[in-house]
């Protein structure tokens, strides 16, 4: 898993009617498929009037934040340090 | 009654820990922008076992916590979780206060008993909120007869503890409590009742609530009535609207705006924030408050009320301009700078402009104010702004105006912007948080 940043990747996710989000349980990313191992952390963020889901997960063993663009429908992955990490 | 007092442990900090396994275990500290001289926000347990604190300087935090890692802000993350948890206790009772992002009062008198006791709601909660926002994010719960109580409680049961406060345990709890371990007695406060032999919360209830009346007014009763173990302020549920009285924004100015010219243009992106709140409010303010800290931490600043109630950011901005040049202009280095308009009224009670150029200037703002509330805060700037400020929203996102200016300016209020505020009120199921009222002591 890289370091890239807002790559766009295909997620497969869960709906349940329970949940407040649906759960990605796997991607599909540079031709290869991951499993999501665990999700830590969901939360909504907005721009302007667009609504994203940003999750950070662990997948093929790494840290990774996932965004879904609600309006678009598309989901972009950040493979970075993670969470504004700085110093 | 009964009150709950929900505490979230080092809530920031705590949700990045969340957020990001690697975080967790590690010394690190929230705040609005690590690479300039800025202000703690949050400070994870690890690094509260150095002595960082939320409220000290970045630079104060790293001399204490050398390997301490800075973490920017993320307010969309805390407020997510925020309403997240709010929605949790909603389910317990209706009764609930939004003190702030990461604390709440809920009024249980009368549930309690349907979830088998105080405790064991409480127990129930924390274990509602660890299915919901992970195992990283968790709360303490203080129990007692009043906030001013419960808020106590909740400092013998972080981390991630409960205590209640069992009435006869009220006078031994009076006698050993410091002054400033209560909300709303702050160092200047505890040093005037220091200096009339007043040490403990019970001191304040044998002393003489006249001599408490002469001395700081109607507080004095509020604080006699603490000294007994009795407050006063009741639970305000989410759902009773209340007043806004002011609306303000201020900034750490970072190094390289602290020359005037930068000073100003930082200045002028303050008041559009606070001219914007004011039109989302359909407010408009009576009088403009202005401060500014120097390079030596000296705060410097007036107040001056306007000819005309206004929401125009520009009026705000020349009465801060001219509050600032009648006290000898910016000075060479302008570290911290604050707006506020108090003195408030609805927008709708005010004359309407008369002349066209006015009249104009307000389509334009309502204008940007669509654009941004379609697109986001950073889809349209003025020119001057975008050349000296546009950093200033990105790394700081919204977080100065929940905790960090909070806790630089000592203003007792936390509030998002209102354009948050809405969007959120639009899209979510939940129902709305009150968050303007959200007052804490840093």
């Amino acid at each position: 898993m890289g370091q890239s940043t807002g790559e766009a990747v295909e997620v497969q996710v869960i709906f349940s009617p329970r949940a407040l989000h649906p759960r990605p349980v796997s991607l599909h990313w540079h031709g290869r498929h991951y499993s999501v191992e665990k999700v830590h952390l969901v939360y909504e963020a907005w721009e302007g009037d667009t609504r994203f889901l940003l999750y950070s997960i662990t997948a093929g063993g790494a840290f990774l934040e996932l965004c879904y663009d609600m309006k678009k429908a598309r989901w972009t992955a950040d493979g970075g340090s993670g969470s504004g990490e700085a110093g | 009654m009964l009150i709950l007092h929900i505490d979230m442990d080092s809530y920031f900090a705590s949700v990045e820990q969340q957020a990001n396994p690697r975080l967790r275990g590690k010394a690190i500290v929230v705040s609005g922008r690590p690479d300039i001289h800025s202000v703690v926000a949050a400070a994870s347990r690890e690094a509260k076992r150095y002595g960082v604190r939320a409220g000290m300087t970045t630079w104060e935090a790293k001399r204490l916590c050398p390997h301490v890692i800075f973490v920017a802000g993320n307010p969309d993350k805390y407020l997510s979780l925020t309403r997240r948890f709010f929605h949790i206790l909603l389910r317990y009772t209706p009764m609930v206060e939004m003190f702030s992002i990461d604390e709440a009062f809920l009024d249980i008198s009368q549930e309690a008993a349907l979830h088998g006791g105080a405790i064991a709601m409480g127990k129930r909660i924390q274990q509602d909120f660890r299915s919901a926002l992970g195992e990283w994010v968790t709360c303490s719960i203080g129990i007692a007869e009043n906030k001013m109580l419960a808020k106590l409680a909740v400092e013998e049961a972080k981390p991630a503890g409960i205590r209640w406060f069992l009435p006869e345990e009220i006078l031994g709890i009076l006698e050993k409590t410091s002054l400033q371990t209560v909300c709303g007695i702050g160092p200047r406060i505890a040093r005037r009742l220091e200096h009339l032999g007043i040490l403990k919360l019970a001191d304040l209830g044998r002393f003489p609530e006249a001599i408490l009346r002469r001395e700081f007014g109607v507080y004095g009763t509020t604080l006699a009535l603490w000294g007994r173990g009795l407050d006063p302020t009741p639970l305000i549920p989410y759902w009773q609207v209340e007043e806004v009285k002011s609306v303000g924004h201020s900034h750490a100015v970072p190094k390289n705006l602290r020359n005037p010219e930068g000073a100003r243009g930082v200045l002028l992106f303050l008041c559009e924030g606070v001219g914007r709140r004011l039109r989302a409010k359909g407010l408009a303010a009576r009088v403009v408050h202005f401060a500014l800290r120097d390079a030596d931490m000296r705060f410097h600043g007036g107040q001056r009320a306007l000819e005309t109630p206004t929401d125009d950011e520009e009026a705000i901005f020349r009465a801060a301009l001219d509050l600032c040049a009648s006290r000898g202009g910016f000075p060479d280095e302008t570290t911290l700078l604050a707006v506020r308009a108090t003195g408030v009224i609805p927008k709708e009670e005010t004359v309407r402009p008369l002349f066209l150029g006015e009249r104009r200037r307000e389509r334009l703002e309502q204008a940007v104010d669509r654009i941004r509330d379609r697109y986001g805060d950073r889809a349209i700037w003025r020119g001057s702004v975008f050349a000296s400020c546009r950093h200033l929203t990105q790394a700081t996102g919204g977080l100065g105006q929940q905790k960090e200016i909070v806790l630089a300016e000592k203003v007792s209020e936390t509030e998002i912007s209102s354009q948050e505020r809405r969007r959120h009120e639009r899209a979510s199921p939940y129902p709305p948080i009150r968050w303007e009222t959200a007052n804490r002591r840093g």
